[in-house]
């Protein structure tokens, strides 16, 4: 289970899990026909990792143009594994990319961070 | 049925251009349709000259409004959905009509009466007490649709319930968004 990679489409994002290289990413747009099957994939994936099998730092970057309500509650599930990982040991740095006039993304980010008491970077992109 | 004539085009005409419809659909809401009618919403963007961050908003509203129809709408042959899209004094406007079964009907009602009575902080809170009481469900429908929705528009959200036979309702749905 090195790398797990998903190419984006019209309607989901791009995934980049990358245990070499210690580098994960989702990026674009998110609004699966069924929401669950996609992100469920990609929980189950990262509820396999264990301190024993890993070790190190870890980068986690979200770069969402667009996600849906739908998409919203699973990546929430998904930031609550990282935040289970996280007392299990394995540390990710979490960065929330949003466009700088896209108050609403970068609203998300910060009710992730509140809601899965995690550290979430929030990182603006000029437009 | 009722013959169609030049006549009632002639009608129909003047009543889209006096309620301000700029675009307006009637058909099966499916997922194929959906990515047709969402392009033909940023297409307006253009034509209106949207700054960016209300294009987002907008955009996002239109694929709630839309995703919602195609979800829990009653799709059939003679009962169609529509969606339009309007424009009136500075106010942008995404609207969807659909049959559901009326066994939703006050359920439906009474989530947007509540919606409705609350302020930006309220949304907020509902909107984040919904999203951990959904840890444990695998369901696709958050149930945050049209909360996300009034955060969105940052108006109250218009509906219209009439029932149209014995086991179905039509619903009505206007969203305002300010530009």
């Amino acid at each position: 289970m090195e790398v797990f990679e998903l190419e984006g489409t019209r309607y989901t994002p791009k995934v980049v899990f990358d245990l070499k290289n210690k580098v994960f990413e989702i990026s674009g747009d998110s609004r699966p026909e069924d929401t669950h099957s996609f992100y469920q994939v990609l929980i189950d994936w990262l509820g396999k990792l264990n301190s024993a099998s890993v070790h190190g730092d870890f980068k986690f970057k979200f770069a969402f143009d667009y996600l849906n309500s739908s998409s919203s509650k699973f990546i929430f599930k998904l930031i609550k594994c990282l935040k289970d990982l996280e007392s299990d040991g394995i540390n990710f740095s979490i960065d929330w990319f949003y466009d700088e006039p896209d108050v609403d993304m970068k609203e998300l980010g910060e009710e992730y961070t509140e809601l899965a008491d995690i550290k979430i970077n929030m990182i603006s992109v000029e437009v | 049925m009722e013959e169609f004539d030049n006549h009632s085009l002639f009608n129909l005409h003047r009543s889209i251009i006096k309620e301000h419809m700029e675009f307006l659909y009637k058909g099966n809401i499916t997922v194929d349709v959906v990515n047709i009618l969402l392009q033909i919403v940023k297409n307006k963007f253009n034509e209106f000259k949207i700054d960016y961050s209300l294009q987002k908003r907008i955009y996002n509203i239109a694929v709630e409004c839309l995703e919602n129809v195609s979800d829990h709408g009653v799709s059939g042959s003679d009962i169609d959905s529509i969606f339009l899209i309007g424009k009136v004094d500075g106010v942008f406007i995404i609207g969807t009509g659909n049959i559901i079964n009326n066994n939703v009907t006050n359920s439906l009602g009474s989530s947007l009466n509540k919606i409705n009575t609350l302020d930006r902080e309220g949304l907020k809170l509902i909107y984040k007490e919904k999203m951990t009481e959904q840890l444990g469900s695998d369901s696709n429908d958050a149930g945050l649709g049209l909360i996300d929705i009034a955060l969105k528009a940052n108006n109250k959200l218009d509906y219209q319930i009439n029932p149209v036979n014995a086991g179905q309702d039509f619903f009505s749905f206007q969203v305002k968004i300010n530009l």
